[in-house]
C-alpha cells in the first residue's frame, strides 16, 4: 500500500538533512507506527507522503501511484490528520465535512452514513451545527479526523493523533484504526505515546536524525534488542536518549 | 510606563517582522534574489514618487500664485488626517481585537490601558510610515514658502509627528466603543462590520457635505471671492479651519513669526494630547470588556436533528463550487477580509452616486456628457478600462492563498484538479467584479445618458478583462503567499502581493488601453476593436492559466522550503 524508497530531504535553510535515504513499506491491513525523538524527521516524512513537501530524492508510492507522477490519484487514497488541527474556523462543522466530502467526491448516501457514524463516535453531534471557531482544540482535532475519514481512505496518515484527544475519543480512534485494518485499509501514524504504539501497531519504525534505526514487529524489535523489553526501553536505547 | 514600553517593543517586532530583516535570513541564493527583487520593485516606484513630488510642488506653486500658500500645508494636513482615520479604523479593529497576540496578553497581569497604549503606538508607527511618504514632500516644498532653517524644520517635525495622533485616537475611541456596545449575543461580526461601514459613510458623507458648503460661492459673487483671495492670504485656510481647526493650527505653526507661533503650537499639542488621553480613558473603561466578550463564539450546543443532518449532508456539490463556497464564506465572515476585499464594492457606488450630488459637481457631469456625445467609442472603452482598473485594485485574488494562512495544508492535500482549485479561488473575485461592474454601470446610467448597448459592451470587456487580472493576482499570490500571520490584517493589508498585483494589473490595463486608444485614433470599427480586445484578453487569460497551473502544482509541494 505505502512504499517508501530511498527518500531524502534536505531543507534549503541551514542545509540540514531532515530525512536521510529511508526505505520501508507498509502492507495493506497494517497499522504502522512511526516513532522518533523531536526533530527526527517524522513530520517531514509524513509531509512528503501527503504531498505537502517535495522530496530531494527517492519515491513515495501509494497503492502503486507515485506521489510526484500521479499526485491527485495518490492524494485521493489518503486521509490525512496533521499534528496541529488548523481548520477553517468560519465554517460550521457540518460545512467543513461537506467540503471534504465534495472534494473527495463522496456520494450522498455514503457521506450521510459516515458523517452520522463518526460524529456520534467522536461525540461531535451536538457541535456539528456550530462554527468551528467555537470548538476546543480537541474538538477541532476530532472534526479534522472525521473529515479525513469521510472518503473511507485506503491509507490513513496521522501525525501525533492522540494529542488533545480526551480518553474516550483516543480509545475510539484506536478502535477506528483497528476496524480500518480489518477492512483491508492501512494506517500510518507518528506518535510519542509509546504504549499506544506498542499495543496497536503491527509494525513499528524508529527514526532518528533522519535515518530509520530500527524497524519491525514488537517481537522483531525485542529480538534485535536481545532482551524482553518494553518499547519505551527499546526506544531509549536505540535513540541513545 | 515600563510595561507599555515592553509591550510596544514586542508589538513592533511582531507586527513588522523585524527579525525577518536579520542578515542570516539572506544567506541562500534564493533569499538574496528575493531581496534583489524587492530592491528592484522599490527602485521602480521612484519615478512615480518623483511624479508625486512634482504634483505637490505644482499645487504649492499654484496656491502661491493666488496668494494662498498658507492653504497648501493645511490642505495636505487635512487629507493626511483622513488618510490616517480611514486606515486607522481598519488597523485598530485588526490590531486591537483580531490579532492573536491579544490572546496571549489578556491573561498577563498587565492593565488594559497598557495593552491599548502599546497597540496604539504600534499602529502609530505604521501610520508614520504612510504619512511620511505622503506628507514629508509637502513639508519640504512648504519650506520654500514659509522659510527654511532649523526653526522651521523643528516646527515641521512637530507638525508631522502630531498629524496622525488625533485622527488615530478618534478612530481608536470609535472602534473601542463600537466593539463594546456590539458585544452582544448573535451576529456580532455582522453588526460590527455594518458599524464600520456606517462610520465611513458618515465621515465621508459629512466631510463632503461640509466641504461643499464651505467652498460654495454664491452665484454672482465669484468675482468678489477671487478678489478676496488676492487680498487676504488666509482666506482659504480660514475656511478650512472652520471644518478642521488642526489644519489651521498646522499652517499657523509654520507661518506665524515671533512668539505668536507658540499659540498654534500649544493648541496642536493640547488637542492631540487631549484626544490621546480620551483614547486611554476609553481603553481603560471599555477595552477589556469588549475584547473578552468578543472572544466568545456562539455555540448552540444543540444536536442537529436527523432531518437537519440529512439535509445538511445531503447536497453534494462539485469540488470547484465547494472550494468557492469555503473561500467566499471565509471572506464574508471574517470582518477584516470583508472590509478590505468587499468594501470597494460598497464604497465605489457610494462615491459614484453620492459624490456629484453631495459636492455639487453635478454640473461637471455636463462636461462628461459632452465628452460622451463627441467621443462615444472612447467613452465606452474608457469605461471598460475603469472596470478593469477596479478589478486590479481589488485584493481578493492576490490574497486568495494568503488568506488561508495555517489552513493552507487543506488546499494542498485535497485531490482537487488544478482547474477546480483555480476556478474555486477565482470565483470570489470574479463575483465581486461582476457586482462592481453592475453597480458602476448603474451609477453611470444614473448620471449620464450612455446607451445601454455601450454600457453592456463596457461591462462585457470589463468582466473579460478581470479574468487575466484575477489569474495574475492568483499567480502572484501562489508564488509567495503570506501564510504565517497571527492577524488577518497582515494577510491583506501588509501583503506585498496586493501591491505587486495592483502594479502589474494597472500596467496591463494601461497597455491594453493604449493599444485600444491607438486603434480608435486609427478609426478601427468598434466591432473589430471589441473583438480584438476580447481576443487579447482571453488569450492572456489562457496563457496565465497555463502558467498558474504549473506554478501552483510546484508551489504546493515546495512552499514550506
Amino acid at each position: 500500500m505505502l512504499q517508501i524508497r530511498n527518500l531524502t530531504k534536505t531543507y534549503a535553510k541551514g542545509g540540514v538533512k531532515a530525512v536521510d535515504n529511508i526505505s520501508f513499506h507498509v502492507e495493506q491491513g497494517e497499522i504502522y507506527g512511526f516513532l522518533g525523538p523531536n526533530g527526527a524527521g517524522k513530520t517531514t516524512t509524513i509531509k512528503m507522503i501527503t504531498g505537502l513537501l517535495k522530496q530531494d530524492g527517492g519515491t513515495v508510492r501509494i497503492n502503486g501511484f507515485d506521489t510526484l507522477v500521479d499526485p491527485l490519484e495518490a492524494k485521493s487514497k489518503i486521509g490525512y490528520v496533521p499534528d496541529n488541527p488548523q481548520v477553517y474556523e468560519k465554517l460550521k462543522g457540518v460545512e467543513y465535512l461537506n467540503f471534504m466530502a465534495d472534494v473527495y467526491r463522496v456520494t450522498k448516501t455514503d457521506r450521510q452514513e459516515r458523517m452520522a457514524r463518526y460524529l456520534q463516535l467522536f461525540d461531535l453531534e451536538a457541535a456539528a451545527g456550530d462554527l468551528i471557531d467555537s470548538y476546543s482544540h480537541g474538538m477541532k482535532q476530532k472534526i479534522v479526523l472525521t473529515g479525513a475519514l469521510l472518503h473511507d481512505p485506503d491509507l490513513f496518515v496521522l501525525d501525533e493523533p492522540m494529542v488533545g484527544l480526551d480518553p474516550k475519543s483516543a480509545f475510539n480512534l484506536k478502535e477506528v484504526m483497528r476496524d480500518m485494518c480489518g477492512l483491508g485499509k492501512t494506517v500510518f501514524f507518528s506518535t510519542h505515546v509509546l504504549e499506544v504504539a506498542e499495543r496497536i501497531c503491527d509494525r513499528i519504525a524508529i527514526i532518528d536524525k533522519g535515518r530509520i534505526i530500527s524497524e519491525g514487529t514488537m517481537e522483531e524489535l525485542r529480538a534485535k534488542a536481545g532482551r524482553e523489553e518494553s518499547l519505551e526501553q527499546i526506544f531509549l536505547e536505540v535513540t541513545g536518549a | 510606563m515600563r510595561e507599555i514600553l515592553i509591550l510596544t517593543r514586542a508589538a513592533l517586532v511582531n507586527n513588522f517582522n523585524l527579525h525577518g530583516l536579520h542578515p542570516r535570513n539572506y544567506r541562500t541564493k534564493r533569499a538574496r534574489l528575493m531581496l534583489l527583487f524587492f530592491v528592484v520593485i522599490f527602485l521602480s516606484l521612484i519615478p512615480s514618487y518623483v511624479l508625486y513630488i512634482r504634483f505637490v510642488r505644482q499645487v504649492g506653486m499654484s496656491l502661491l500664485m493666488i496668494n494662498q500658500e498658507r492653504y497648501f500645508i493645511g490642505l495636505f494636513q487635512h487629507m493626511a488626517v483622513f488618510l490616517v482615520f480611514f486606515l486607522g479604523l481598519m488597523y485598530v479593529l485588526s490590531y486591537y481585537y483580531f490579532s492573536r497576540d491579544t490572546d496571549m496578553l489578556i491573561p498577563l497581569p498587565v492593565k488594559g490601558r497598557s495593552i491599548v497604549v502599546s497597540k496604539f503606538l504600534a499602529v502609530l508607527v505604521f501610520e508614520y510610515l504612510v504619512v511620511g511618504v505622503f506628507f514629508i514632500p509637502v513639508l519640504a516644498v512648504n519650506a520654500s514658502f514659509a522659510g527654511s532653517g532649523l526653526w522651521y524644520f523643528l516646527r515641521a517635525a512637530y507638525v508631522f509627528l502630531l498629524v496622525p495622533v488625533l485622527p488615530l485616537a478618534i478612530a481608536s475611541i470609535l472602534v473601542i466603543a463600537l466593539m463594546r456596545v456590539t458585544n452582544v449575543k448573535g451576529r456580532k461580526d455582522l453588526i460590527r462590520l455594518a458599524g464600520m461601514f456606517l462610520f465611513l459613510f458618515f465621515v465621508l458623507g459629512g466631510q463632503i457635505f461640509v466641504q461643499n458648503r464651505m467652498m460654495q460661492v454664491p452665484p454672482g459673487e465669484e468675482q468678489a471671492f477671487f478678489a478676496q483671495l488676492f487680498q487676504d492670504s488666509k482666506a482659504l485656510i480660514d475656511m478650512l479651519s472652520r471644518v478642521n481647526p488642526l489644519s489651521g493650527w498646522s499652517s499657523q505653526a509654520l507661518y506665524v513669526k515671533g512668539a505668536g507661533v507658540l499659540v498654534p503650537l500649544a493648541l496642536l499639542g493640547v488637542s492631540n494630547a487631549g484626544a490621546f488621553l480620551l483614547m486611554v480613558l476609553a481603553g481603560e473603561k471599555l477595552y477589556l470588556g469588549g475584547i473578552v466578550g468578543g472572544k466568545e463564539s456562539q455555540a448552540r450546543k444543540k444536536a442537529l436533528t436527523r432531518e437537519q443532518m440529512e439535509k445538511a449532508a445531503g447536497k453534494p456539490a462539485k469540488a470547484v463550487l465547494s472550494i468557492f463556497k469555503v473561500d467566499f464564506l471565509t471572506l464574508m465572515k471574517t470582518p477584516i477580509f470583508m472590509f478590505n476585499c468587499v468594501s470597494i464594492v460598497v464604497l465605489v457606488p457610494f462615491l459614484l452616486l453620492a459624490m456629484p450630488v453631495l459636492t455639487g459637481t453635478v454640473s461637471g457631469m455636463e462636461m462628461l456628457q459632452g465628452l460622451l456625445v463627441e467621443h462615444r467609442t472612447l467613452f465606452t472603452f474608457g469605461t471598460a478600462g475603469a472596470h478593469m482598473l477596479l478589478a486590479a485594485m481589488n485584493p481578493t485574488a492576490s490574497t486568495a492563498f494568503s488568506r488561508e494562512g495555517k489552513c493552507f495544508w487543506i488546499t494542498r492535500t485535497i485531490p482537487a484538479r488544478p482547474w477546480e482549485q483555480i476556478g474555486g479561488k477565482a470565483l470570489s473575485p470574479l463575483l465581486l467584479q461582476v457586482v462592481t461592474v453592475a453597480v458602476v454601470s448603474g451609477g453611470i446610467r444614473f448620471h449620464l445618458p450612455m446607451r445601454a448597448t455601450d454600457l453592456a459592451l463596457a461591462a462585457l470587456l470589463g468582466i473579460a478583462g478581470s479574468l487575466p487580472l484575477i489569474l495574475l493576482g492568483l499567480l502572484i499570490d501562489i508564488n509567495r503567499p503570506l501564510l504565517s500571520w497571527d492577524n488577518p490584517q497582515r494577510a491583506v493589508k501588509q501583503n506585498m502581493n496586493v501591491l505587486f498585483a495592483m502594479g502589474a494589473g494597472a500596467l496591463l490595463t494601461a497597455g491594453i488601453g493604449f493599444a485600444a486608444y491607438r486603434m480608435i485614433r486609427a478609426e478601427v470599427s468598434a466591432l473589430l476593436l471589441s473583438g480584438s480586445i476580447l481576443f487579447v484578453l482571453l488569450l492572456l487569460a489562457a496563457l496565465l492559466y497555463r502558467v498558474l497551473v504549473r506554478r501552483m502544482l510546484t508551489r504546493f509541494a515546495t512552499i514550506e522550503e
